[in-house]
């Protein structure tokens, strides 16, 4: 299986205690659910409004509500900056700090639960892909097809960020708790929790648990960017190939800070309004996780753990390899697992020189030098099949020239369409 | 600005510069087998291949790229029999150059030695390599072929091809070219950056198929099968990426 061990600095971020910053002075609570951004708002400004209190619903059939994470007073609806760079709607709530919650009903034994139950507090609760992906949970457990393996990926393939690496230290047994009931609620037959061989911790901590869960293994795989891909952790795992989705092969891949979600929305009956977000980089003062409740200004978090150091530094979102860069208005969201502060790069890109390392490092056998070189020939261009790309970024992160092969192929897979 | 934001530690500028070293070894040997004669020869080839690089660059003002056109003289100096005369090298070398500057799938190398070998042919001169000590040339050629795997620096599987199906002749008693010149051709002139294909598994067949020639032919058949093979060898490398990404 291809794939690179790249550069290393998860050490920097990873602290014994998780900060929780619960005091920003407003939250932006965005109006997004997976890709939709139509929904019908059920607040007006200057309504009350309590922590974890329903704001918007869509009908959309991926959408979930949009809830709110402090209790506060509602000042309006405002654009700002989502984590793909787009300007999105937002609920601007005034906090009043006093983390007035919304009551909930009865809570029942984390087991016992139907699986529709199940579904729908997923689906009340806002539980998506934490990893990044947004994608809702109850969609994912809703498959009609049977589940005979749940893969919980705790690899965390980018660099710096340390998120999953925490949540998975700090709430071990809740974890296995958490899929022991899946297991038990889904008639799934096993469990593997993909750990990287670099986090030795979270694999001793977990064998200490796991005694008495008998379906429940731990796998470790190796310290090689893209092994956090799903197709690539069932093929490692399983030796099972996927063509599109996991699914097809029986098979359920669940990110270790969704299944802690899936606890509080369980256990607790919460939705999901905060989330352990990792702050690191060359340029941050104090690189730590802190514990940041959705809608809060990522500025306002950096302010709160010690602030940037001085000098030409970028901000990018979700890891080095596949995030964005973005700017101080970008808001924390469900699927933010990390804020890195890196010096601007100053590499030239030069002159390719036909080394070949891009064509045979990419994952999906794509070879993007070919790719370049055939831009401005489409019948080829289509050939070469650029629609694979998932976007990982090796072949710019390997090429010795620093020629930004990825938004080559972005481009030219913008370019073929849907031909 | 998009991503990814960090980047493999290794550059072009380290790749040739790995290949400079790894040519060290093999450049000392023959040195110290040919002489001062060699050193002369080492020196028009080398000074020749910068010289029509930089003004060529200067010409089309493009990126300067000296080191790879350095390396380009010494290969070529490695190759060249030790008889070569110094005009000789001089004009191949110009001409070799000129046309890798402008159709860069060619391999300069292989234009240089091709004429340089038919010269010897047409003009009835026989021509001299240098006398080795066997132990000595395999003991080098191991040391640079693992150099050059473990920085990664060339296209080693064409190498690994290649030199496997001569050690394969050798195994089945064939002739071959001559264990000086199969090293030379298997380490450096045939996994040439420009002049060779990209995927792993065209890479693998470029050696294989340059392997199988270079037992087959005579020394200066196999350098034009070289320059032939260059010519498919994007036409292989579009197909089987095609084949790979469907
Ligand atoms: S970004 Fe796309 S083309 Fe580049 S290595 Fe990743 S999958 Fe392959
Ligand atoms: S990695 Fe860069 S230099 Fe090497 S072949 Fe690909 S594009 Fe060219």
């Amino acid at each position: 299986m291809r794939g690179k061990k790249i550069i290393n600095r998860k050490n920097m971020s990873i602290t014994k205690n998780i900060k929780k910053f619960s005091e920003p002075d407003y939250v932006y609570i965005p109006l997004i659910s997976y890709n939709n951004t139509s929904f019908d708002v059920k607040v007006k400004i200057s309504d009350y409004v309590l922590k974890g209190q329903i704001l918007a619903i869509s009908d959309d059939k991926f959408s979930f509500p949009i809830h709110s994470s402090v209790s506060g007073t509602v000042k309006g609806i405002e654009k700002h900056s989502y984590i793909d760079n787009t300007l999105i709607d937002t609920i601007v709530i005034e906090n009043d700090f006093l983390e007035k919650e919304k009551k909930i009903g009865s809570v029942k034994k984390i087991n016992n639960y139907s699986i529709e139950e199940v579904l729908e507090l997923l689906k009340n609760a806002g539980v998506v892909g934490m990893s990044g992906t947004n994608y809702p949970t109850y969609y994912k457990y809703g498959t009609e097809l049977k589940i005979n393996t749940l893969i919980v990926n705790a690899v965390e393939a980018e660099s710096y960020i340390t998120s999953d690496f925490t949540i998975l230290n700090s709430k071990t047994s809740e974890i296995l708790e958490t899929i022991d009931a899946l297991l038990e609620i889904f008639n799934i037959n096993e469990c593997i929790i993909a750990v990287k061989d670099f986090n030795k911790k979270a694999v001793d901590d977990l064998i200490q648990y796991i005694g008495s869960y008998t379906k429940i293994k731990i796998r470790s795989v190796p310290d090689s960017y893209t092994m956090g891909w799903d197709k690539y952790l069932v093929k490692y795992l399983l030796n099972l190939d996927v063509k599109n989705n996991t699914i097809e092969k029986s098979v359920l891949v669940n990110n270790v800070s969704t299944i802690y979600s899936i606890y509080e929305a369980l256990k607790h009956r919460k939705p999901i309004i905060e989330r352990i977000v990792t702050f690191s980089g060359e340029g941050i003062k104090k690189p730590q996780n802190v514990l940041v409740k959705v809608g809060t200004k990522v500025s306002d978090v950096i302010k709160f753990i010690g602030g940037t150091k001085k000098g030409n530094y970028i901000a990018i979102i979700n890891g080095p390899m596949m995030g964005k860069m973005v700017d101080d208005d970008v808001i924390i969201t469900k699927n933010t697992t990390g804020v890195i502060i890196l010096k601007e790069s100053t590499d030239k890109e030069i002159e390719c020189i036909n080394c070949g390392k891009c064509t045979n490092i990419c994952p999906v056998r794509l070879a993007p030098v070919l790719i370049m070189d055939n831009q401005n020939n489409e019948k080829i261009l289509n050939k070469l099949n650029p629609k694979k790309c998932i976007e990982c970024g090796l072949c710019s992160y390997i090429c010795p020239s620093k020629i930004k092969l990825r938004d080559i192929v972005i481009s030219s897979k913008e370019k073929v369409g849907d031909k | 600005m998009n991503g990814p934001y960090i980047k493999d530690l290794n550059n072009s500028k380290k790749i040739f510069r790995n290949i400079l070293i790894s040519l060290i070894p093999l450049l000392i040997y023959k040195l110290f087998l040919t002489g001062i004669n060699g050193l002369i020869l080492l020196l028009v080839s080398s000074i020749t291949t910068l010289t029509t690089n930089i003004l060529i660059e200067y010409i089309k003002n493009t990126n300067k790229n000296y080191i790879y056109s350095i390396i380009m003289g010494i290969i070529i100096f490695l190759v060249m029999p030790s008889n070569t005369p110094f005009m000789l090298i001089f004009l191949t070398n110009i001409i070799s150059m000129i046309i890798f500057k402008f159709v860069n799938f060619i391999n300069p190398i292989a234009i240089s030695s091709f004429i340089t070998y038919i010269f010897f042919i047409v003009t009835k001169n026989e021509f001299i390599l240098p006398e080795y000590n066997i132990y000595i040339l395999i003991g080098i050629s191991i040391i640079i072929l693992i150099y050059l795997i473990i920085n990664n620096a060339i296209k080693f599987r064409i190498s690994l091809a290649f030199l496997l199906i001569n050690l394969l002749g050798f195994i089945m008693n064939l002739e071959l070219n001559g264990l000086y010149l199969i090293i030379v051709f298997g380490l450096f002139v045939i996994p040439e950056l420009f002049s060779t294909p990209n995927l792993a598994m065209s890479q693998i067949l470029c050696g294989l198929i340059l392997g199988i020639l270079s037992i087959l032919l005579p020394i200066e058949y196999f350098i034009l099968s070289i320059i032939i093979i260059n010519f498919l060898n994007k036409y292989i490398d579009l197909n089987i990426a095609i084949y790979l990404a469907n």
